[in-house]
């Protein structure tokens, strides 16, 4: 009955809004919760789609030089759960910030900006200077030139095809590198493997440090670079022979020229494996992942996120665990959620819903869409 | 149950129906038994959705994660969750009263959740125990444990009036890595975020506690390693990075409950 009453009540009048945009002109959203897709087509002129209802209005403003894109709700508090589309100009900068936000972009060429608590990032694109932040989500850039700076905590970086100064960080994930090309790299994380792609060029900076977990580098034959590896309760190998003092590497910490050692090349993983390898060579590290990824996509196809999921794979991290966790809990959460709403329906009197049972982790995207479609 | 009726009801009792609208489905309640049954019902609804916003929490999630952060066996306190600002009724009440089974959902499941991760195994847990907590100002070469957060330690920067401390962590930009700066920002912000720690869903705070403490496992598993190895300027420097690592993850923390209002 509620559900049917809430139903009746909301009229979804959704906005489809045309507004043309001078060249310079920066796109700035804010969606607290709802997917915020952008992708760019041939005019000068951004198209507005959002699935909003009667309960509140979208504003497109043109504010000095950004267009910018708020929805309120009509009744005051926090609008429910939008979900937008967006067609841009490929010149134009964009800035997204949003709490329970997820965030694609397709093709963008101008400045990127994406901020967001709960959910993940996806661009490609981007030029000059490209942001993206997430506390709980996964973030992936691709083609993206220029400055690039990546902020994740909770999860994993992916980035490919990327050229220009880089800097990603996280605190519990890995961070995976495809086809870099850049003089000035900047990796950290405390709790995740770093995988890097890429060619070492002439007097370029290569910074990758781990707390625990395996830093995996190629480095072709004829580069120029000197090379430092610092590890403490952690390893070091290598798919080639490399000159140095086996006394010093031994003692886990030594430097090596290769070539005129041009290039400054840090690698260090206080409890992890430094694995050196040719451009070229097996990426284990990654195809693990890959394998990791591929088998919760068939689990989930199926609807099963059991524990059979960890099976030989004791080398997931635990931004994996947390995320497969978390992925698990949600069937549990929409059943509590369904349990609650039932109460409702029959309305006891007197008696509000018990808590629901409780389920491991949940998921912060459900907590904001309860008024979704 | 007559459907064109029932769909009017959650308008009727908030006074939203046009004047012949609102006569003709008083009429109609007069004469049906069963739309008069559930308006009552929806009223009783009301009754009870009007009540949950004064309802405390039942479980007070900052003190579990305080206690495991602590892990100095001393019980951290009850700190009452900040009262929250009285907003304006925004949701029909159908709306408030699904919301308010959500919320009860949501917050059950992470209560426990909160509980259930205790005994979530991982890499980073194998370290040794956090000693009790840290002297702010005194340099620690003798491994001592990285202070936890303690809900109940003083602000020595104090909180912003308004009590979400954006004033005072934006002042903190460019700190020194030298133990007494370290930990007084570590404690300025980490009052901040004591302070704005209300206005942070659930979830946000456990990711934050989360990560926080692989952090601390870090930089004690660092420090650890500086007293048997003190001349070992690798594991200086990988202590000054955790560090800073967990500044910018307090800082952000911070920000987010500052901005979330």
């Amino acid at each position: 009955m509620v559900t049917t009453l809430l139903l009746a009540l909301m009229v979804i009048t959704p906005t489809d809004q045309t507004v043309p945009v001078a060249k310079g002109t920066k796109l700035d959203i804010n969606n607290f919760a709802g997917d915020v897709n952008i992708k760019v087509w041939g005019r000068d002129a951004v198209r507005v789609e959002v699935n909003n209802s009667d309960r509140e209005t979208v504003d497109i403003k043109q504010v000095e030089q950004s267009l910018r894109i708020r929805s309120r709700s009509l009744r005051g508090g926090p609008p429910r759960s939008l979900d937008y589309t967006i067609s841009v100009p490929s010149w134009m900068a964009i800035a997204v910030a949003g709490t329970y936000a997820d965030v694609t972009m397709d093709g963008v060429g101008g400045d990127v900006s994406v901020e967001t608590t709960h959910g993940d990032i996806k661009v490609r694109g981007g030029s000059g200077f490209v942001s993206l932040k997430s506390v709980q989500g996964e973030i992936t850039l691709e083609r993206a030139k220029g400055r690039v700076e990546v902020r994740a905590i909770n999860e994993s970086i992916h980035l490919a095809d990327i050229s220009g100064d880089l800097s990603a960080e996280s605190t519990n994930g890995s961070i995976v590198l495809d086809r870099i090309d850049s003089a000035n790299v900047d990796l950290y994380t405390v709790n995740g493997n770093i995988s890097y792609d890429g060619a070492i060029k002439e007097k370029g900076l290569y910074r990758l440090t781990t707390h625990n977990g395996l830093i995996a580098m190629p480095i072709a034959d004829k580069t120029n670079a000197t090379l430092t590896v610092r590890t403490y309760n952690g390893s070091f190998r290598s798919t080639f022979p490399l000159a140095g003092d086996d006394a010093q590497r031994r003692n886990k910490r030594f430097t090596v020229t290769l070539g005129n050692g041009s290039a400054h090349l840090e690698l260090e993983s206080f409890g992890g494996t430094i694995a050196l390898r040719r451009p070229g060579d097996p990426r284990p590290e990654t195809e693990r992942k890959r394998r990791s990824d591929r088998e919760k996509d068939k689990e989930k196809e199926k609807g099963n996120l059991g524990p059979a999921m960890l099976d030989g794979r004791a080398h997931l991290d635990i931004g994996e665990e947390v995320a497969r966790a978390m992925a698990e809990a949600q069937p549990e959460i929409d059943a509590a959620i369904a349990d609650a709403m039932a109460e409702f329906e029959v309305v006891l009197p007197g008696v509000m819903p018990m808590p629901p049972r409780p389920s491991p982790l949940p998921r912060p995207k459900a907590a904001p869409r309860p008024f979704s479609r | 149950m007559h459907q064109e009726w029932t769909d009017r009801l959650s308008d009727y009792l908030d006074g939203e129906l046009p004047e012949d609208e609102r006569r003709a489905v008083d009429q109609h309640l007069r004469g049906c038994a069963s739309c008069a049954a559930v308006l009552n019902d929806l009223k009783r609804v009301v009754a009870r959705a009007a009540s949950i916003d004064a309802r405390p929490p039942q479980a007070d999630l900052w003190r579990g994660i305080a206690a495991r952060l602590n892990e100095s066996g001393e019980p951290a306190p009850v700190v009452p969750f900040a009262p929250r600002e009285t907003r304006r009724l925004a949701f029909t009440l159908p709306q408030l009263a699904a919301a308010a089974a959500l919320l009860i959902a949501v917050s059950g499941a992470a209560a426990w959740q909160l509980e259930a991760r205790l005994g979530i195994p991982g890499s980073l847990r194998g370290g040794r125990p956090h000693d009790a907590g840290g002297n702010s100002g005194q340099a620690r070469q003798d491994g001592g444990a990285e202070p936890a957060i303690r809900l109940d330690s003083p602000v020595s920067l104090g909180v912003g009036a308004d009590g979400n401390g954006a004033a005072d962590f934006a002042r903190l930009g460019n700190v020194s890595m030298a133990d007494a700066q370290y930990d007084a920002a570590v404690a300025d912000l980490e009052g901040a975020l004591k302070a704005g720690r209300g206005r942070l869903d659930a979830s946000t705070v456990a990711i934050v506690e989360h990560n926080l403490q692989i952090i601390d496992q870090a930089i004690n598993q660092a420090r650890e390693a500086l007293v048997g190895d003190p001349a070992n300027g690798y594991l200086s420097g990988h202590l000054v990075e955790a560090r800073r690592r967990k500044l910018d993850l307090l800082r952000r923390a911070t920000a987010l409950a500052s901005e979330t209002d």
